[in-house]
C-alpha cells in the first residue's frame, strides 16, 4: 500500500506541475489585446456564448451500468430468462451504444486504468474507473453477465446472432487466441505511448455515431455479418477485455447453470450453445491416468521452450511493432523523406518540420523506442506463449464429470440454454 | 447410463462444414479483418479544408529587384522600432533599451529604457522620442528622460513617430489617428480621425499596425491598413491622395489590414512591407510597382513562427537610410535587414 | 461444489480481490470527482483541418468560435473571404468557409460583425487559419462540450499534428483565446 500511496502523491505532483505549466505557457502565450473598432452608432458586441453543459452526469452512467448488471444477474440466475437478458441488450445498445455513442465504455476503459499505471498522459476519471471495475465485480461475483446484456458491443453482436453454427473445438480454441494476442498488443501500445487500440480498432462504434472511416464500417459490417452464424465474433475472437472477464468469472460465486436443479444426461443442450461453453461429462475411466500423466509431463517440458521461442518472435518482431507507435513513424517517415523517396509531406511530417526539434532528436526518439519495443516485443511474447500453454494445459486435462456443466470462463450467460432443459425447477 | 461416447461421431454428421473449411474460413475472416484495420486511415481533410495562400506567396523571379546586402545582429529582446536620424545613424529599440548604431551596423551607444517602447524617432537636435503605448517619452540626445508626454487614452496604442524641425508626428493605433504635436509636447491637430460631418470614417486599423512616414519633399504620408493603402495628407489634416490596393497579386495588399509599415526613398519610392504575406516591395513614385524588396521565402528562413504566437509578424518596422538602403527591422532573427538594388540600371524609378 | 467445504475462506479471497482491484484502480483515478473535458489548446492549433476530418462524430465535435472583443471587424475579412475573392461580396464564390457557416452582418461603414452558425460549422479552421494569419486571430477552433463524445482517448488529440489537444477538468475549460470575465485569456 505504501507503493500505492507514493504512486498517488507522485502523480499529484506531476498533475499540479502540468496545470502549472500549462498555466503559466498561457499566460506566456498571451496574444495582443488590440481593442476592437469604437462603433459610433453604439454598437455592442456579441458576448462569446458558452455552450450548455451537456455533460451526462458520471453517476447516471454508473447507475445506470450497475442496474444492468444487477438486473442481468437477476435475470440469469433467478429469473432464467433468455427474454430478459434479451431485453436488457436493447437497452445497453440503445443508451451506451446510440445514445452515449460507444462512450464511455467498459472495454476501452481497460487502457484508461492501464495508463494510469504504465503509460503516461491522459487521466483516469471515476467515471471510467467505474466502468471498469463493475464489469470484473460482476463477473467475479456472477460470471460475464456484464457481456450477456450491459456491453453495447456484445448486444449488438448478440443480436445478429440469429442462426448460430457450433465452431469447431480446435478451431475456436485457436481463433480464442487472438483475444489474447489483441489484449498484450493493447497493453504493450498502452505501455509505451502508442495509444488506444481497443479504441482506435472498434469496428462498432462506427454504427452508434452512424459515421466511420470505410475500412471501419465494412470490418464492423464482416463481423456483424460473420456474427449470423459464427455468434459474437468479436466477443470471442477479439475482445481483450473479455479476457479479464473470463479469468475473473472462472471463479465467479454464483454462476448460470444449465439445468435449474439435478442434470438428468438428456443431452438437449448439447447443440444449445453457440459458444462451446458446455462441457460434456467424462467419465472417470476416460483414458487411462497413465496417457493423462505422460500428455500432462510431455507439455510441461516443452512450455518453457515453447514460452521462450515466442518470446523470441516478439522481439524480433520489434520493427514492426515500433511502428504502432506514431514517433516511429514520424522518423521513419521523415528519414524517408531526407532519402527522397517520397515528392509530398505528411500531416505530420510537415508539422515536424514547422517546428524547431532537429531530426536527430527524433531519430534518438525513435530509437529508444525501439529498444523499449524490443523488450516489450518479447514480454508480449512470453505471455502468448504463456496463454498457449495454459490454454493447452486445460485442453489435455480430462475433468471427470457426470453432468454437462458450463465452462465458467467461456460461457456469456446469454441464456440460451436454459430452454433446453426439460427439468423443472425444484419445488421450494 | 452415460450416452455419451458415440456423441462424437453424432456431432460429426450432423455438421455440413468440416473442419478443414472451417479453418479456412475463420483465417479469411481474420485476416481480411485485420487487413481492414491495418489499412485504415482516417480521411485527411482535402484542398477545400485547409486554408493555402502559398501560390500568392510566390513571387516571379523577375519581379524581386533587390537582396540582402548585409545583416545587422541586435543585442536586443524583442525589437520593436527602428529609424534612421538626419546624420544617418540607425536608432533601434526593443525590451528596455534603445541602441544607436553607425551606418555600417556598429553599435555605438546604448541606453536603458523602462518597458518596451514601441517605435522610436531622432529630431536633428538628437532629441530622442519613444512611444510607450499610451504616451511619449522624450530623451535628450545624452539619453537622459526628458519628460512624459500627456497619456494618449486608455485606447491608445502608440505605433509610429516621425519629427521634423517643427513638428511631432505620432500615429496611434489604438485610437486609429494620427497626433501633430510640437517639439514641446502640444497637440496642435489629429489627422485621419472619424468626422461624421465631412463624411470622414477616418482611419481603419483592426490591428496595431499605422504607420507615418515623410516622403522625399518633406510630405506626410499614413497608412490606411483596412483600407490596404496609403495616405497623404497636408499638416493640418487635410487628405491630399489616397491610394488603395487591395488584392493578393504581387504589386497588391492582401488581407484585411496592409501595409503595417512604409517608407520612402529619396527618389519618391514607397516602401511598404506586410503581414500574413510578409514582404517588402517597392512602388515608384507614380505607384508603378517597382518591384519586391524581401520575399516571403526570405523573410521566413530561419526562425519558427511557433515561436512567436504573441506576435507573428516578422518586420517590426521599415526604414530607409540616408544611403536609400531599405533597413527591415526583423523581430525574430534579432536582426536589421538591409536591401540593396540587384541591379541600380534595372530598377524602374 | 467445493465452495460448500470451504465457503469462509473463499469469501474472503473474493472480497479481498475485490477491495485490492477496486482500491488499487479508485485510487489510480483522478483525485477530484471533476468531470474532464477535452480541449484545444488555441495557441498550439496550426488548423491542419483534421478536427474535420478526425474526429470520430460526424459533424465534428469541434466548432469555430469567435473572441469578438478581439475581432477587427474587417471588411476585408481573411476568414470570411476567398484569399483572392474577386469580388467583396458575399457571394458564395468568395465565400472561405466550405460549409458557408460564417455569417456576416452590416454595423457600420466600414464594420461587419462575424458569426458562426454552429449546425454548420465543421471544424475544419480553414477560417481561423485565415483570420490568424492576416488579422488578430479572433476565431479559433475549440471542441464543444455539449458535443463531444468524450471518448476515452480522443481520436483528434491522438491525431493532432502538434498535440495541441489534452483532457482538463471542466472547471479549466473553456480554454478560451480571450476572456472577458477573466481578462488575459490562458
Amino acid at each position: 500500500m505504501a507503493m500505492g500511496k507514493r504512486a498517488i502523491v507522485y502523480r499529484r505532483v506531476v498533475l499540479f506541475l502540468l496545470l502549472w505549466s500549462a498555466l503559466l505557457t498561457g499566460t506566456a502565450n498571451a496574444e495582443f489585446r488590440f481593442p476592437m473598432p469604437e462603433f459610433s452608432t453604439g454598437y455592442e458586441h456579441e458576448d462569446m456564448h458558452l455552450p450548455p453543459d451537456a455533460l451526462t452526469p458520471p453517476w447516471l452512467d454508473i447507475a445506470l451500468l450497475t442496474g444492468v448488471l444487477a438486473l442481468t444477474a437477476w435475470a440469469v440466475l433467478r429469473r432464467r430468462s433468455r427474454n430478459w437478458v434479451l431485453a436488457l441488450s436493447f437497452f445497453a445498445l440503445a443508451y451506451f451504444g446510440f445514445y452515449r455513442q460507444g462512450c464511455v465504455c467498459s472495454v476501452g476503459s481497460l487502457q484508461n486504468v492501464l495508463n494510469a499505471y504504465i503509460g503516461t498522459g491522459h487521466v483516469l476519471t471515476f467515471l471510467v474507473a467505474a466502468f471498469f471495475l463493475l464489469p470484473l465485480v460482476a463477473a467475479l461475483y456472477f460470471g460475464r453477465v456484464f457481456c450477456a446484456a450491459a456491453c453495447p458491443l456484445g448486444a449488438a453482436q448478440e443480436i445478429f446472432a440469429v442462426h448460430p453454427v457450433q465452431v469447431p473445438k480446435p478451431v475456436d480454441a485457436a481463433l480464442g487466441m487472438l483475444a489474447y494476442l489483441y489484449l498484450g498488443i493493447t497493453v504493450m501500445g498502452v505501455a509505451v505511448g502508442a495509444g488506444f487500440l481497443i479504441c482506435r480498432y472498434d469496428p462498432f462504434v462506427g454504427f452508434f455515431r452512424l459515421g466511420g472511416s470505410f475500412n471501419m464500417l465494412l470490418a464492423g459490417g464482416i463481423i456483424l455479418g460473420a456474427g449470423i452464424f459464427i455468434a459474437r465474433p468479436y466477443c470471442r475472437y477479439l475482445c481483450p477485455y473479455g479476457v479479464l472477464l473470463r479469468w475473473i468469472a472462472i471463479f465467479a460465486r454464483r454462476h448460470a447453470t444449465i439445468t435449474p436443479d439435478e442434470c438428468v444426461q438428456c443431452r438437449l443442450c448439447e447443440n444449445a450453445c453457440p459458444y462451446n461453453a458446455i462441457i460434456p461429462p467424462e467419465p472417470a475411466d476416460a483414458e487411462p491416468r497413465r496417457a493423462g500423466a505422460l500428455r500432462l509431463g510431455k507439455l510441461l517440458l516443452v512450455a518453457p521452450i515453447a514460452i521462450l521461442f515466442a518470446a523470441g518472435i516478439g522481439w524480433s518482431a520489434h520493427p514492426t511493432l515500433s511502428r504502432m507507435h506514431p514517433t516511429v513513424r514520424l522518423a521513419e517517415r521523415i528519414a524517408a523523406e531526407e532519402a527522397g523517396v517520397y515528392d509530398e509531406m505528411t500531416t505530420e511530417s510537415e508539422a515536424f518540420r514547422e517546428g524547431d526539434e532537429p531530426a536527430t532528436v527524433l531519430y534518438a526518439e525513435a530509437h529508444a523506442l525501439n529498444e523499449r519495443f524490443k523488450v516489450a516485443g518479447a514480454a508480449l511474447g512470453a505471455f502468448m506463449g504463456i496463454a498457449l500453454c495454459a490454454r493447452l494445459f486445460r485442453l489435455s486435462v480430462l475433468r471427470h464429470a457426470r453432468d454437462y456443466t458450463i465452462d465458467k470462463g467461456a460461457c456469456l450467460s446469454c441464456a440460451r440454454c436454459f430452454k433446453y432443459c426439460p427439468v423443472e425447477p425444484p419445488e421450494k | 447410463m452415460f450416452p455419451y461416447k458415440e456423441n462424437p461421431m453424432q456431432h460429426k454428421q450432423q455438421r455440413m462444414i468440416p473442419d478443414w473449411a472451417w479453418a479456412v474460413l475463420a483465417i479469411a475472416v481474420v485476416a481480411l479483418t485485420l487487413a481492414l484495420f491495418m489499412t485504415d486511415r482516417p480521411d485527411e481533410p482535402g484542398e477545400a479544408l485547409v486554408y493555402d495562400v502559398s501560390r500568392y506567396e510566390a513571387v516571379a523571379d523577375d519581379d524581386v529587384r533587390y537582396h540582402e546586402t548585409a545583416r545587422i545582429a541586435l543585442e536586443l529582446d524583442n525589437p520593436s522600432g527602428l529609424a534612421v536620424d538626419s546624420e544617418g545613424r540607425l536608432w533601434a529599440t526593443g525590451e528596455g533599451a534603445l541602441l544607436m548604431l553607425d551606418e555600417t551596423g556598429r553599435e555605438q551607444a546604448r541606453h536603458e529604457i523602462d518597458g518596451r517602447p514601441d517605435c522610436v524617432a531622432v529630431a536633428p537636435d538628437g532629441t530622442m522620442y519613444l512611444g510607450m503605448r499610451d504616451h511619449l517619452a522624450v530623451f535628450s540626445d545624452t539619453g537622459e528622460h526628458h519628460t512624459n508626454w500627456e497619456t494618449l487614452g486608455e485606447r491608445a496604442w502608440t505605433t509610429e513617430i516621425v519629427v521634423d524641425e517643427n513638428h511631432v508626428f505620432v500615429a496611434d493605433a489604438g485610437n486609429a489617428r494620427v497626433y501633430r504635436y510640437t517639439h514641446d509636447g502640444q497637440i496642435l491637430n489629429t489627422i485621419g480621425e472619424r468626422d461624421p460631418e465631412r463624411d470622414s470614417i477616418g482611419f481603419v486599423v483592426p490591428s496595431h499596425y499605422l504607420d507615418v512616414a515623410f516622403d522625399a519633399m518633406g510630405a506626410l504620408w499614413v497608412s490606411n491598413p483596412g483600407k490596404l493603402g496609403v495616405e497623404k495628407y497636408r499638416a493640418d489634416g487635410a487628405l491630399l491622395t489616397a491610394w488603395h490596393q487591395p488584392g493578393f497579386a504581387t504589386h497588391q495588399f492582401p488581407g484585411c489590414c496592409n501595409p503595417i509599415h512604409i517608407a520612402f526613398k529619396s527618389n519618391g519610392t514607397l516602401v511598404t512591407a506586410e503581414k500574413g504575406i510578409n514582404r517588402v516591395k517597392t512602388f515608384a513614385a507614380d505607384r508603378s510597382f517597382a518591384g519586391v524588396a524581401a520575399t516571403s521565402e526570405h523573410l521566413n528562413a530561419g526562425w519558427n513562427a511557433a515561436e512567436f504566437p504573441a506576435d507573428p509578424a516578422p518586420i517590426r518596422d521599415l526604414a530607409v537610410d540616408t544611403n536609400d538602403r531599405i533597413l527591415v527591422l526583423h523581430g525574430p532573427l534579432r536582426a536589421i535587414l538591409v536591401f540593396e538594388p540587384i541591379d541600380a540600371g534595372k530598377e524602374k524609378e | 461444489m467445493s465452495t460448500e467445504t470451504k465457503p469462509g475462506r473463499r469469501e474472503f479471497i473474493r472480497a479481498a480481490a475485490v477491495a485490492a482491484l477496486g482500491g488499487g484502480v479508485w485510487m489510480a483515478a483522478s483525485p477530484s470527482a471533476e468531470k474532464w473535458v477535452w480541449q484545444i489548446d488555441p495557441h498550439k492549433c496550426t488548423q491542419c483541418g483534421r478536427c474535420a476530418t478526425h474526429c470520430v462524430l460526424n459533424p465534428s465535435a469541434v466548432k469555430c468560435v469567435h473572441a469578438t472583443k478581439i475581432c477587427g471587424y474587417c471588411d476585408l475579412c481573411s476568414g470570411y473571404l476567398q484569399p483572392a475573392a474577386p469580388a467583396l461580396d458575399t457571394g458564395a464564390e468568395n465565400e472561405l468557409c466550405p460549409t458557408a457557416a460564417i455569417t456576416r452582418r452590416f454595423v457600420e461603414e466600414p464594420y461587419f460583425a462575424y458569426s458562426i452558425d454552429e449546425d454548420l460549422c465543421i471544424g475544419c479552421g480553414k477560417c481561423v487559419k485565415g483570420c490568424g494569419q492576416f488579422g488578430n486571430g479572433s476565431l479559433y477552433l475549440q471542441i464543444k462540450r455539449d458535443l463531444c463524445a468524450h471518448c476515452n482517448e480522443c481520436a483528434i488529440a491522438r491525431d493532432c499534428p502538434s498535440n495541441a489537444i489534452e483532457r482538463i477538468p471542466l472547471s479549466r475549460a473553456y480554454v478560451l483565446k480571450y476572456d472577458e470575465n477573466a481578462g488575459e485569456g490562458a
